[in-house]
């Protein structure tokens, strides 16, 4: 488990990020969303120990992580322009890697080329930036590292790499409790990926949650309601979060289980009723939305 | 903990990113210089048949080992491109080691491997030192084998081989270290490179700027003792081994030990300011933001007062002749390189021009402290040039005339027979007691030309101002400090008179000034380690002396030398000159200063004046006496020229008046007679013995009156030149040629000499 307490870090004066406690649980897979400049990669490099919080704590496995190598060697970090030494090939990345992390798969590094389609005798610096970061995930996965940290790894990965990556995710979770912790700017690349997600704003986080807690806990309900009647009982029921009224069709997200709201609204009478699932988008714009914010804006853009 | 076998594994990895530098460092050290001593050797055995030719097969073999192996001596011992190229990899390994410190890539994959920071750095630091420590070693083994092969490879050649590469092996760390430190002290390698100039020339520049400002500013400044050279840079400090091992042929435990702290003390700055880097300084100007400020102060306060004093003497201004003119152009320049050297300093720490009118109180502090220094030296604010010690403060002194009594020789020389100049021996062997007179003699002239110092420069008479000579004085404290001054003294004032016969009539004086004098010298003649060559002269004629003659004299004369004080030297032309000239043979394989020599030689000129009367009855007694300056048997004739300037002046302003023009036109300076066309010389020639005789009584050359000299004594007489036309027979005619040219003593002139050239009209 990787623990943030109030962590603080600031550049030159300016706080990047300000009081993060954050939680990350093993076997899961964590996404850090969050705005440019919202601290991700801050949070980032200092879980891997790159950066030295100003105050506050950082354990893995409740050790402290700065300099300290029985922690590293549980960590992996891909930063978002991962580097590779000059003009290496992956032959020379693996041999480097053995060399620090004891665990290193060989065996599966090597398949796992193969399977991407990576020429293990191509110097690197010939590779596409998708090949890196590819390159880098595999380096990453192989490691034999429990926590692997990602930085904007999977910004700009095709729809096949991102299930092949997502694949090898889910064995290695399966089969060594491997804990990815993925940060990025956008939403949608991590809703597939993501079972646990924090949203960074301003170096604060403003949520940390699991996504299926918040799927299972927020429906979208499109209905048209017999009555006035049937409607304000309906309503007064319900924990409307967002209520849109489009001529006689209301478009809520209501908070709850699926079953608790479709009890109650078997206690009214509908002449159209429809739950919708949400995306991780529409689960985020509601839930800052409750506490204050505009996530299109911080998100979306 | 760290496994052996991880270590070599960490090791090797770093190796195979540096393999670059290593090429470099083969090729220069394993193949460039043996190359270049292979093609020395060939050099010098190209010359063995021209040599052979010359002095034959024997004397050839001995001189061509001699420069083999003073040639090898050079090129694998303390050679200067061995350390610019031990230096200059030292920078690039350093900088090439560490440069993924400038990357947020590269520190971002290091920092997050599970590697101890302190072992990343010592697996790269180890690497740059084998990088250097590898090829350096098989390159020498490289050359010693060409050396050998050569027959050079004896024990000078060795000994200077496993000096110099210890020597080197410190060097090197000093360097890298001090370029490691500078770049962990920056974020980007053009910063690195500029903070490692800063790091070795600071010291220089800073010393430089205040030896230039004192000497600029302050009267009483001497730069005897001060130097530019820093005491915290490895160049200097090799330098200074290298000298030692080329004099002692040994290295000087002091320095070596110096060389060694500094790597020592450089290197765990370095390791300290690694730890404490953070890792958001890659790409950055400068790592740590708190030494942002003070960097930029201590970069920007020299370069403009260096500026400020390029810019004095751009526009010639002299401070000491004319404190004020000029000196606005002076403060411009420092004003103006303090806002551009701040403004721009801001700039590159931001990266941004916008930076240069940022930190504005930083750009105020620099003025301030640039005014404050600027005033200190200008105004002397700490009183220096008023300084004069309580005699109660003062042990002992030296005091040194600059140039007085010239004809003394050409070195001065300690015990162990090394050269050193007047003022090092003065500073080695004069110990003055009598402190008190020192020091009122400094007060008093201190005093005196304060008074004076403005209208001496601006209306140079010597008559109304006095005659101004300048000296050394060494104050050697009872607190164990040593302070060193100039002097102006005025050599025309009777109370500095009366000083001067105290203090340079004693015998300390005499014993720390005058090698004739010395102990030092007598310690020579008594070693019988040199071969000594005497004879007495008057500079035209000279008198081959045998050794116990000169030693005897030269024992004459330190009794007599009692006699002498300021006033009688002064008041006195030499009557002739003891020269000694002593000679060691060295061995034929031994070097002086890395260069083969036979023999060293020093020369010690002793002035005999007619005070010396035991000196005198001793040159009497033995014949060596000489009357006059010339034997009027070795003249023909003598022609005497006297300029008659008088009767010219009176001439041209007798034409002046009779001019047709007006009080005022005459005042505008419209009549613009130099009298060019006015030749008021007259000639007399004399040839008859008596007449020679008397001449010959009064001549002497420039050499023993010289009308600038230090305690400005007696001078020739101007107006008159004296040509001496030598016998076609004599002997004098093959050393002189047909004449030679001579002067009079002011006041001596002969009158019938005066009466036969005066001017008269219508000659």
């Amino acid at each position: 488990m990787i623990e943030m307490k109030n962590v603080t870090r600031s550049y030159d004066g300016v706080k990047a990020v300000d009081d993060v406690s954050v939680t990350i649980r093993e076997n899961t897979v964590f996404g850090l969303i969050g705005t440019n400049g919202a601290g991700k990669s801050t949070v980032l490099r200092m879980i891997a120990g790159v950066l030295r919080p100003e105050s506050g704590e950082i354990t893995v496995d409740n050790m402290p992580v700065f300099d300290n190598m029985k922690a590293k060697r549980n960590l992996y970090f891909i930063a978002d322009e991962p580097y590779f030494f000059a003009n290496c090939n992956a032959v020379d990345m693996q041999k480097y890697l053995t060399g620090v992390y004891p665990e290193f798969a060989v065996t599966d590094f090597y398949n796992y080329l193969m399977n991407f389609g990576l020429d293990k005798k191509r110097k690197v610096n010939t590779y596409s930036k998708g090949m890196k970061k590819q390159l880098a995930l595999i380096c990453g996965v192989c490691s034999g590292a429990r926590y692997l940290l990602c930085d904007e790894t999977f910004d700009g990965l095709d729809p096949v790499m991102r299930q092949g990556i997502k694949s090898i995710f889910a064995s290695e979770i399966e089969r060594r409790g491997m804990t990815p912790v993925i940060a990025s700017h956008n939403l949608r690349e991590l809703e597939d990926i993501c079972d646990h997600v924090g949203l960074l704003h301003k170096g604060g986080v403003l949520l940390s949650r699991d996504l299926e807690d918040m799927k299972c806990n927020i429906q979208k309900v499109q209905c048209v309601f017999k009555t006035a009647e049937d409607e304000s009982k309906a309503i007064s029921a319900l924990d409307i979060m967002k209520n849109e009224k489009r001529g006689s069709l209301n478009v809520l997200t209501v908070r709850g289980s699926k079953a608790e709201i479709l009890a109650i609204f078997a206690t009214v009478n509908t002449i159209f009723f429809e739950a919708l699932p949400l995306s991780l988008e529409e689960i985020f714009i509601s839930e800052t939305e409750v506490v204050g914010y505009d996530v299109k804006k911080l998100i979306l853009g | 903990m760290t496994s052996k076998s991880s270590f070599l594994v960490n090791l090797k990895e770093n190796n195979k990113r540096r393999l670059w530098v290593w090429v470099l460092s083969a090729l220069i050290l394993m193949l460039a210089f043996p190359v270049l001593a292979a093609m020395t050797v060939s050099q010098i055995r190209n010359g063995a048949n021209s040599w052979a030719d010359s002095y034959g097969q024997e004397a050839a073999r001995a001189i061509i080992h001699a420069r083999l192996v003073g040639a090898m001596s050079r090129e694998l011992g303390f050679s200067t491109l061995k350390m610019l190229t031990t230096a200059l990899l030292a920078i690039v390994s350093a900088l090439q080691g560490f440069s993924w410190l400038y990357s947020r890539k590269k520190v971002d994959f290091y920092m997050g491997m599970p590697v101890k920071r302190k072992k990343r750095f010592f697996i790269i630091w180890l690497n740059g030192i084998l990088i250097w420590l590898v090829p350096a070693l098989l390159g020498l083994m490289i050359e010693a084998l060409i050396a050998a092969g050569n027959g050079a490879l004896d024990k000078t050649v060795i000994l200077s081989a496993l000096a110099a590469c210890a020597v080197r092996l410190l060097f090197y760390l000093g360097v890298y270290h001090t370029a490691i430190l500078a770049v962990m002290l920056t974020g980007n390698v053009i910063i690195t490179c500029f903070g490692l100039a800063v790091l070795f020339l600071y010291e220089y520049a800073v010393r430089s700027l205040r030896m230039g400002y004192s000497s600029f500013f302050l009267d009483f400044y001497t730069g005897y003792r001060a130097s530019e050279a820093p005491l915290l840079s490895p160049f200097s400090m090799y330098m200074k081994l290298a000298e030692g091992f080329h004099y002692e042929n040994t290295l000087a435990p002091g320095h070596l030990a110096g060389l060694a702290a500094f790597a020592l003390g450089v290197g765990a700055l370095a390791f300290f300011c690694y730890l404490k880097r953070p890792a958001e300084a890659a790409g950055s100007s400068m790592t740590f933001a708190v030494t942002r400020p003070a960097i930029k102060i201590l970069l920007t306060v020299p370069a403009s007062l260096i500026a400020g004093i390029l810019m004095a003497q751009a526009v010639n201004y002299q401070p000491k002749m004319d404190p004020d003119k000029g000196m606005g152009y002076m403060i411009f320049a420092i004003l103006l390189v303090v806002v551009l050297g701040s403004g721009l300093i801001q700039v590159i720490y931001e990266f941004d021009i916008k930076g240069a009118v940022h930190r504005k109180r930083e750009m105020l502090v620099s003025g301030a402290l640039c005014a404050l220094i600027f005033a200190a030296f200008r105004y002397d604010l700490t009183g220096f040039d008023s300084w004069v010690p309580a005699p109660e403060q003062v042990e002992s002194a030296a005091f040194v005339p600059d140039n007085y009594e010239e004809n003394r020789g050409d070195t001065c020389f300690d015990q162990e027979g090394r050269s050193v100049s007047a003022m090092e021996y003065a500073d080695r062997y004069m110990y003055l007691r009598d402190v008190e007179t020192l020091c009122d003699l400094a007060r008093h002239s201190i005093d005196g030309y304060e008074q004076v110092a403005e209208n001496y420069f601006k209306d140079y008479d010597e008559e109304k101002w006095g005659s101004w000579s300048t000296a050394k004085v060494l104050y050697r404290l009872k607190n164990g400090k040593q302070v060193c001054r100039k002097l102006l003294v005025n050599v025309n004032d009777e109370e500095t008179v009366a000083f001067l016969d105290r203090v340079m009539g004693s015998g300390e004086f005499k014993e720390g000034y005058m090698p004739g004098a010395s102990t030092q010298l007598q310690a020579l003649l008594e070693s019988g380690e040199y071969q000594v060559r005497a004879s007495y002269g008057n500079m035209v004629y000279n008198e081959d002396m045998s050794r116990e003659d000169a030693e005897r004299l030269l024992a004459i004369y330190r009794e007599d030398l009692e006699a002498a004080s300021f006033s009688r030297i002064r008041d006195n032309i030499p009557e002739g000159v003891l020269r000694l000239q002593l000679s060691q043979d060295l061995p034929q394989s031994e070097s002086y200063r890395g260069y083969e020599r036979a023999t060293r030689s020093w020369y010690v000129d002793v002035n005999i004046y007619s005070f010396n009367e035991k000196c005198m009855d001793f040159l009497k007694e033995k014949g060596y006496y000489m009357e006059y300056q010339f034997d009027p048997e070795d003249i023909s004739y003598i022609q005497v020229m006297n300029r008659n300037s008088q009767a010219a002046r009176e001439l041209i302003e007798k034409r002046q008046q009779s001019a047709d023009l007006s009080v005022e036109e005459q005042a505008a300076g419209m009549l613009m007679d130099d009298g060019e066309d006015i030749d008021t010389r007259s000639y007399a020639e004399y040839s008859r013995p008596e007449e020679i005789q008397q001449i010959a009584s009064c001549s002497y050359p420039e050499d023993f009156v010289d009308n600038w000299d230090w305690d400005r004594g007696k001078k020739l007489d101007g107006e008159y030149r004296v040509y001496v036309y030598f016998r076609a027979e004599s002997d004098l005619t093959r050393r002189f040629g047909t004449s030679a040219v001579y002067g009079f003593a002011q006041g001596e002139v002969p009158d019938f000499v005066a009466k036969d050239t005066a001017w008269r009209s219508g000659k």
